[in-house]
C-alpha cells in the first residue's frame, strides 16, 4: 500500500480508530501485527508468505543462538540464519541478474547455456526486511542483543512493522523490539505526537512537491534521451538528485513521524545529505540505517580502517556491495564503484591537505565551505546518472550528449511549468534544510502550537497549488 | 491522541479556509488575463477566425501570420496534449459566449489522441460547467478533490503558464531549434506505426464541425506537416487521412499540407514545424487559406495603417 494512495488514507484512519480503542489491551500487538500484514500483502498477498517465511527462520535461529550451548552451535545457526535470509535475496533479486551475465559471458567465448532466467516477481521491500531479520540473528551472536525474543507474535510484529516495513528505515532489533515488547506508550507527550504530525507533513511535502514533480523532469529525460540537448539533461540529473532525495527522505520521515504518532521511536535515517562537504559526510547523512549497517556487519567485521589499504579495500567491497544492494544490474555497480573512488579521492585530497601548510580562517573558509557544499553535490549528481539509467546503453547515450555540449536553453512550456515547481520547493526544501544545519529546529520546537499549525497548513496548501497527485510510487520500493 | 487529532483538525480547518480564500482570489486574477483560452471566458471583441486543434494546431499557426492571411482577428485555441473532445469543448464554449466566427480552422490530427486526456483544460473547469462536467466523466477522482480542495483546480501546467506570461508575455507560440542528430537517428530506428482514430473524438469533430455549420462558420480543416523520415514509420498514413477526408462533408475545403515542408531542418520533432517552417507552409497554403478570408483592398489597409476594427459577431 503506497502512503500516497487513497487507500492509505482509509487504512491509516481505521488503524487510528482501532489504535485509539485497542491500545491499552492486549490484542493490540496482534492488531498490529494483522493490520501490518494487510499494509504488505495490499501489494501482492503472495508476498506476504515470503515474510513470514523469512521471520519464522530467524526467530527459530535466534532461539537456537540464544540457547545455544556453545559457541560452535551458535555460529552453526548465525550462518543458517545469515543463509538462508541471503538466499531468498539471491533468489528473488539476482538469479536472473547472475544467469544474464553469464550468458553473456560465456557467449562472447563461444558457449551458448540457453535461456535460463526464471520470471520472477520481486517482493516488494525484500532487501529491507532481510536486512532487518540479519541484523536480529548477527546481534545476538555478536552478543549486541542480550536476550533473544521468545514470542513469535511479538518478533513477527517487529519485523512486519507497517511504517517501515517496505522502504525502512532498516531498524535494529535492539531499539525497535522493546518498544513493540512494552505495547504503545500510554505517557507520550502531547509534544511528541504533534512533532511526529509535523515529520508526516513534510515528508508529504518531500514526497509530493518535490520528488513527484522532478520525476516529470527526470522520466522525460531517461525514457527518451535522443529528444534532450546536454544543458536539458544537465538538469534532468539535478533533478533526479532532488527527486530521490525528496521520494527517500520522505517515505522515511512518513515512516517515523507516523510511528512516533502512535508513540514509537524509530531512527532518523537522512539527515540534510546535500549539505555534506566530502564523501564520508555524505555517507554520515544519506540513508544513515543502511551506512551504519554496512559499517557494522560488513566493514568493521572485515577489519575495517585499521590501515590505509585495509580501509581502501574494505570500503571498495562495500561501496560495491551497496551498490548491488540497490539493484540486480551493472548499473547499480557502477554507481558503487564511482563513490568509492570519489571516497578513495578524497582520502588522498584530505591526507594532501594534512600535509599544506595554509589553513583557511574566517571568511575564505565559509566561502570555501560552501563551494565545497557545491561541488560534492555536482559530484554526487553524476553518480546518479548510473543509479538511474536503466543500462549501460543510456548512461553512454546521455553523458554522449551532455559531451556534444549543446547547451542552448530549453524549448516548450510544458517542461518550463514542471521546472518551476521543482525550483519552488526544491527551494522551500533547501532553505529549511539549511535553517536546520544553522540550528534553528531548537527554536522551531518552542514555538507555539497554533503557529506550527499554520505553518504546517502553509505546507499543504502549497502542496495542494503545486504537487503532484498522480500516486507515483516511492523509488525504494523496487529495492 | 485526542490533542493530536484536535490540532490535524486546527490544521485542516486553516488549510480549508486558506484554499477557499486562495482559490477564490485566484479564479478572479486569472479571469483577467490577457491568456487566449481565458478570453473565451471574458467579455470582450469576438474573433473571426478561431483556430482549434492540439499543439500541432497551437505551433503551427501563428495569430499574426493567420490574421495578415485572412485579414481578419483570429484567435488560436489549439492545446497541446488536447483530443478532439477538448477542442470541441473550448469551441462550444467559445461559441457559447461570444458568438460564432466567420472562419473556423480545424487541424484534424488530435483525433488519434486519447480522447479522456484532459492536457491543460482541468484549470478551465473553475470558468466552465461544461469542463467541470468532462472532467467529472474522465476523472471523477479529480472531480471530487477539486470540489473539496478548490485549490487544486489551479493545480496545473495553465495556472502556472498564465502566472509566467503574466511576468513575461509571450505571443508567439511557434517553435525554435531544429531536431537532433539523436532524435533523427531515433526516428529511424523506431518501429513502424498504425494511425488510428479513437470514435469519442470522431464524433466530437463532427459535432464542431456541425455546429459551426449551423451558425454559418466557414469551416476549414487544415492539416499541417509530419517529418518525412516518419511519413515512412505511419503504414497507414495515406489510408488514414483519406478516411478522415471521407468523414468530413463534402463541401469543407482540405488544406492538406502534410508534405509541404520536406527539408529536416524545418522540423522541431516528427510532429512539429519550427517558425522558418511555419513561414514555408503558410506560404504553400496561402492562395486557398487567403480565399476564405476577407482580404479586400481596404482591409489590408487598414491591417497596415493602424488596430483592425471587426464588425459585430453573429449570435
Amino acid at each position: 500500500m503506497n502512503f500516497t494512495s487513497l487507500g492509505f488514507l482509509l487504512f491509516i484512519t481505521v488503524f487510528t480508530a482501532a489504535f485509539m480503542a485497542l491500545a491499552r489491551t492486549r490484542i493490540f500487538t496482534p492488531l498490529l501485527l494483522v493490520s501490518s500484514y494487510f499494509f504488505y500483502g495490499f501489494w501482492d498477498y503472495r508476498f506476504c508468505t515470503l515474510l513470514a517465511l523469512t521471520t519464522f527462520i530467524d526467530f527459530y535461529c535466534g532461539l537456537r543462538i540464544a540457547d545455544a550451548p556453545n559457541r560452535f552451535t551458535a555460529r552453526i545457526f548465525m550462518h543458517l540464519s545469515l543463509g538462508s535470509n541471503l538466499a531468498i535475496l539471491f533468489f528473488f533479486k539476482y538469479y536472473n541478474f547472475f544467469i544474464d551475465s553469464a550468458h553473456v559471458a560465456l557467449s562472447s567465448i563461444g558457449i551458448d547455456i540457453g535461456e535460463r532466467t526464471l520470471s520472477i516477481i520481486l517482493p516488494v521491500g525484500i532487501s529491507f526486511y532481510t536486512f532487518q531479520n540479519l541484523s536480529y540473528a548477527l546481534d545476538l551472536y555478536l552478543g549486541h542483543l542480550e536476550k533473544p525474543e521468545r514470542s513469535l507474535l511479538r518478533y513477527a510484529t517487529f519485523v512486519a512493522f507497517f511504517p517501515q516495513l517496505v522502504a525502512g528505515p532498516i531498524v535494529r532489533a535492539r531499539d525497535l523490539l522493546p518498544q513493540i515488547q512494552d505495547g504503545p506508550r500510554h505517557d507520550v507527550p502531547f509534544a511528541f505526537r504533534f512533532a511526529g504530525l509535523e515529520k508526516v507533513i513534510w515528508g508529504y511535502f518531500l514526497k509530493l512537491g518535490l520528488a513527484d514533480n522532478a520525476a516529470v523532469v527526470v522520466d522525460a529525460r531517461f525514457a527518451q534521451p535522443e529528444f534532450f540537448n546536454a544543458l536539458n539533461h544537465v538538469i534532468g540529473l539535478i533533478c533526479f538528485s532532488l527527486q530521490i532525495y525528496g521520494d527517500f527522505a520522505g517515505y522515511s520521515l512518513i515512516a517515523i513521524g507516523l510511528s512516533q504518532i502512535f508513540g514509537y521511536t524509530l531512527c532518523e535515517n537522512f539527515a540534510r545529505p546535500y549539505f555534506a562537504r566530502g564523501m564520508k559526510d555524505f555517507w554520515r547523512r544519506w540513508h544513515i540505517s543502511l551506512s551504519t549497517w554496512f559499517r557494522d556487519y560488513v566493514y568493521i567485521p572485515m577489519g575495517g580502517g585499521r590501515s590505509q589499504w585495509l580501509r581502501i579495500r574494505n570500503m571498495t567491497i562495500v561501496m560495491l556491495v551497496s551498490g548491488l544492494w540497490h539493484g540486480a544490474n551493472w548499473t547499480f555497480v557502477l554507481w558503487g564503484a564511482m563513490h568509492a573512488a570519489l571516497m578513495a579521492a578524497e582520502d588522498a585530497l584530505r591526507w594532501l591537505g594534512g600535509k599544506s601548510p595554509v589553513r583557511l580562517t574566517g571568511l575564505p573558509l565559509g566561502a570555501g565551505r560552501l563551494l565545497t557544499i557545491g561541488f560534492v553535490f555536482l559530484l554526487i549528481t553524476l553518480t546518479w546518472l548510473p543509479f538511474r539509467a536503466e543500462n549501460m546503453h543510456t548512461v553512454w547515450t546521455i553523458l554522449g550528449i551532455i559531451a556534444d555540449g549543446d547547451f542552448s536553453l530549453p524549448r516548450g512550456m510544458q517542461q518550463m511549468s514542471y521546472l518551476f515547481r521543482v525550483a519552488l520547493f526544491a527551494g522551500v526544501v533547501l532553505m529549511i534544510d539549511a535553517m536546520i544545519e544553522l540550528g534553528a529546529n531548537r527554536r522551531y520546537a518552542g514555538v507555539n502550537v497554533v503557529a506550527r499549525s499554520m505553518a504546517c497548513s502553509t505546507l499543504v496548501l502549497l502542496l495542494l497549488l503545486f504537487g503532484n497527485f498522480a500516486n507515483r510510487s516511492f523509488i525504494y520500493f523496487q529495492f | 491522541m485526542i490533542r493530536l487529532l484536535a490540532a490535524l483538525g486546527l490544521i485542516l480547518g486553516m488549510v480549508v479556509t486558506m484554499d477557499r480564500a486562495l482559490a477564490s482570489w485566484l479564479g478572479e486574477t486569472l479571469r483577467h488575463s490577457t491568456d487566449r483560452f481565458m478570453t473565451v471566458y471574458q467579455e470582450g471583441p469576438p474573433a473571426d477566425v478561431v483556430i482549434l486543434g492540439n499543439s500541432r494546431a497551437d505551433n503551427h499557426f501563428p495569430v499574426a501570420e493567420i490574421q495578415n492571411l485572412t485579414c481578419w482577428k483570429a484567435l488560436n485555441l489549439g492545446m497541446g496534449g488536447g483530443p478532439t473532445t477538448v477542442s470541441d469543448l473550448l469551441w462550444q464554449d467559445y461559441v457559447e459566449r461570444h458568438g460564432a466566427p466567420r472562419l473556423l480552422l480545424l487541424e484534424p490530427t488530435g483525433v488519434v489522441d486519447d480522447p479522456n486526456a484532459l492536457a491543460d483544460v482541468p484549470l478551465l473547469a473553475y470558468y466552465s460547467d461544461r469542463v467541470d462536467q468532462f472532467i467529472h466523466r474522465v476523472d471523477s477522482t479529480m472531480w471530487a478533490s477539486n470540489r473539496l480542495f478548490n485549490t487544486l483546480i489551479f493545480n496545473n501546467n495553465q495556472t502556472i503558464r498564465l502566472a509566467l506570461d503574466r511576468m513575461h508575455p509571450t505571443g508567439d507560440r511557434t517553435l525554435s531549434g531544429s531536431m537532433s542528430p539523436h532524435l533523427k537517428d531515433q526516428i529511424a530506428r523506431a518501429p513502424t506505426e498504425v494511425m488510428e482514430g479513437f470514435q469519442a473524438n470522431w464524433d466530437a469533430m463532427d459535432h464542431i464541425i456541425e455546429t459551426a455549420r449551423s451558425h454559418g462558420t466557414a469551416v476549414a480543416v487544415v492539416i499541417t506537416p509530419y517529418f518525412p523520415a516518419y511519413i515512412e514509420k505511419l503504414t497507414n498514413f495515406k489510408a488514414f487521412f483519406d478516411d478522415l477526408k471521407r468523414r468530413l462533408p463534402a463541401d469543407v475545403p482540405v488544406i492538406d499540407a502534410r508534405r509541404a515542408v520536406t527539408e529536416e531542418e524545418l522540423f522541431v520533432d516528427a510532429l512539429h514545424i519550427n517558425q522558418d517552417g511555419v513561414r514555408v507552409m503558410l506560404a504553400s497554403m496561402e492562395s486557398e487559406l487567403r480565399p476564405l478570408g476577407g482580404c479586400t483592398g481596404d482591409a489590408i489597409a487598414q491591417l497596415g495603417s493602424g488596430p483592425y476594427i471587426r464588425p459585430a459577431a453573429r449570435p
